[in-house]
């Protein structure tokens, strides 16, 4: 089966509040539904009665009207990494097996998986540092789908997850941010051990489990119980501005100290990327992390920080290979990822 | 970054040595850094392992107990829980309770939901949680004179008091 819907996220666009150094904003929901076990304790004709049940109710739902549900263990593998690399689907949910889906807006915005850890993960993502923007838009979706479905609550521990760490609101806020001159500075340590003193986790690009890449980092809150969605938001609405200011300042001193090495280290990568004829993506989101640091300092002018933006994106193998409309073997990948860059950087600047 | 021993897996454990005066790192994979026998802990502790060791930590009771403690509903036994870290069904909160108590104040330092209810749903349990804890919030804030937010919390004290007697007065009890 393929599946064109579901694109690439309007929360790459750049817009939105803190871009220069707040990629997105991520809200996600765990929900289960009464009358069915937890996932775990399923067997395969009770998943697979859950998964039509819970699909035909987030479409009755119309949570969004263009809203689109794609059955994932019909999806081939290239459509499912597609999913994966634009924040839709989690690597849980990719790497599973038996009845699951997810339903997408065209946006790439909203995001509901069916048939998860839990019976539902309702997710939001926004561009830029938007939280009670988000809240308000994945609680209304919550609601919406309420209106549907009884959903497995306990005046005790509220909402019932699969797993004890999610009880209570199931509510998970991620924003990810871009923290290269800290990392650069070797602050980045101090960052995580305020973080974790006030409750919160750091997580890598593509989520829990996953390893920071491109100088990206997610900040998320851990407890989800004797806590209000509001509370949660207003930890994470002090704490990100505080790093947000610490990772400017540090941009700033490089600036003003050490000019000629920030610049020699930007314009390196964007010759890198604007010759390179083979390269890994690994590479790549190094080179392109310095570049955005450049793009966001304005000591480089001639690229849009959204070329750049989705430039993370679209060197990745799933995004790749879509864009070639074929499965590429690493090599090839390697090569016509270094092709892709060059076009991309040429287009937007003179070379 | 790569491993420096076998130069093919990511790199997870960092070593940094002192050697005559000097600073020296090495970055190794989780494999390479196991045959070296470091006296070292592996950070790859997994989510699982973690719930169980908090649930039995402090705990005397045998695990043959654990095996026999079973839900009627999924089938799962405490002990398959604390080896997987995921419930079978929502009934393993109530029939687990003692555990899942302990284990809710580890992970969350907290034992009880505060928030909104569902959609369409009535819980005068949950507005009393709630109330409660605003009530100590607002003597906090008081204190500290804050008065703008102690303004927002009265407010939501007076609204929860209101669905409270609005709940007790129309559905003869909660639901259970």
């Amino acid at each position: 089966m393929k599946f064109e819907s579901c694109n690439t996220g309007v929360w790459l666009s750049g817009e939105g509040r803190e871009t220069d150094i707040v990629l997105s904003t991520r809200l996600r929901l765990a929900r289960n539904v009464e009358r069915f076990l937890f996932k775990g304790k399923l067997n395969e004709e009770d998943e697979s009665r859950l998964e039509t049940f819970l699909s035909a109710k987030v479409l009755e739902a119309e949570v969004d009207k263009a809203m689109q549900y794609v059955k994932l263990d019909d999806l081939d593998e290239l459509d499912r990494l597609l999913l994966l690399e634009n924040h839709l689907i989690s690597l849980e949910h990719f790497n599973a097996k038996g009845p699951r889906g997810v339903a997408c807006d065209p946006a790439g915005s909203i995001s509901i998986m069916v048939n998860e850890e839990d019976h539902l993960r309702i997710q939001v993502i926004v561009s830029g540092l938007g939280l009670t923007e988000g809240w308000d838009k994945i609680h209304g979706l919550d609601d919406l789908l309420a209106g549907h479905l009884t959903y497995s609550f306990n005046e005790s521990y509220g909402y019932l997850t699969s797993c004890p760490t999610n009880v209570g609101t199931g509510l998970r806020i991620s924003v990810m941010l871009h923290l290269p001159a800290l990392v650069l500075s070797k602050h980045i340590e101090k960052v995580f051990n305020a973080v974790s003193q006030v409750n919160l986790a750091v997580r890598g690009f593509f989520g829990e489990g996953s390893q920071a890449v491109g100088d990206f980092y997610q900040i998320s809150n851990q407890i989800t119980l004797g806590v209000t969605p509001d509370d949660l938001i207003g930890s994470m609405a002090k704490i990100v501005p505080k790093i947000i200011d610490y990772e400017r300042e540090v941009r700033k001193a490089l600036i003003t100290d050490s000019r000629k090495v920030l610049e020699d280290k930007v314009w390196r990568a964007i010759g890198m990327l604007r010759n390179a004829r083979s390269i890994t993506s690994e590479e790549t989101m190094t080179y392109l992390s310095s570049v955005r640091l450049g793009v966001t300092m304005e000591v480089v002018d001639d690229i849009p920080l959204e070329t750049v933006n989705q430039l993370f994106l679209d060197i990745q193998p799933g995004h790749l290979q879509k864009i070639e409309g074929r499965a590429l073997f690493p090599e090839e990948r390697d090569i016509i990822r270094a092709n892709l860059i060059r076009s991309r950087l040429q287009e937007n600047g003179r070379s | 970054m790569r491993c420096q021993k076998c130069n093919k897996n990511p790199s997870t454990v960092h070593l940094t040595e002192m050697k005559s005066g000097e600073r020296q790192e090495t970055h190794l994979c989780e494999e390479c850094a196991r045959k070296l026998n470091l006296p070292y802990k592996s950070q790859t502790l997994s989510l699982n392992e973690l719930l169980g060791a908090l649930m039995d930590k402090g705990q005397k009771k045998s695990k043959a107990s654990d095996k026999r403690n079973v839900c009627p509903e999924c089938g799962i036994s405490l002990a398959e829980f604390k080896s997987t870290g995921r419930f079978g069904c929502p009934n393993d909160y109530r029939v687990f309770k003692e555990h899942v108590e302990k284990l809710l104040k580890k992970v969350h330092g907290a034992t009880r939901y505060i928030g909104q209810l569902p959609r369409g749903r009535i819980s005068v349990p949950v507005y009393e949680n709630e109330l409660t804890k605003l009530q100590d919030k607002l003597q906090k804030v008081i204190k500290a004179e804050e008065y703008e937010e102690a303004a927002t919390i009265r407010d939501r004290i007076l609204e929860l008091e209101e669905l409270i007697t609005h709940s007790r007065e129309h559905s003869g009890g909660a639901e259970g």
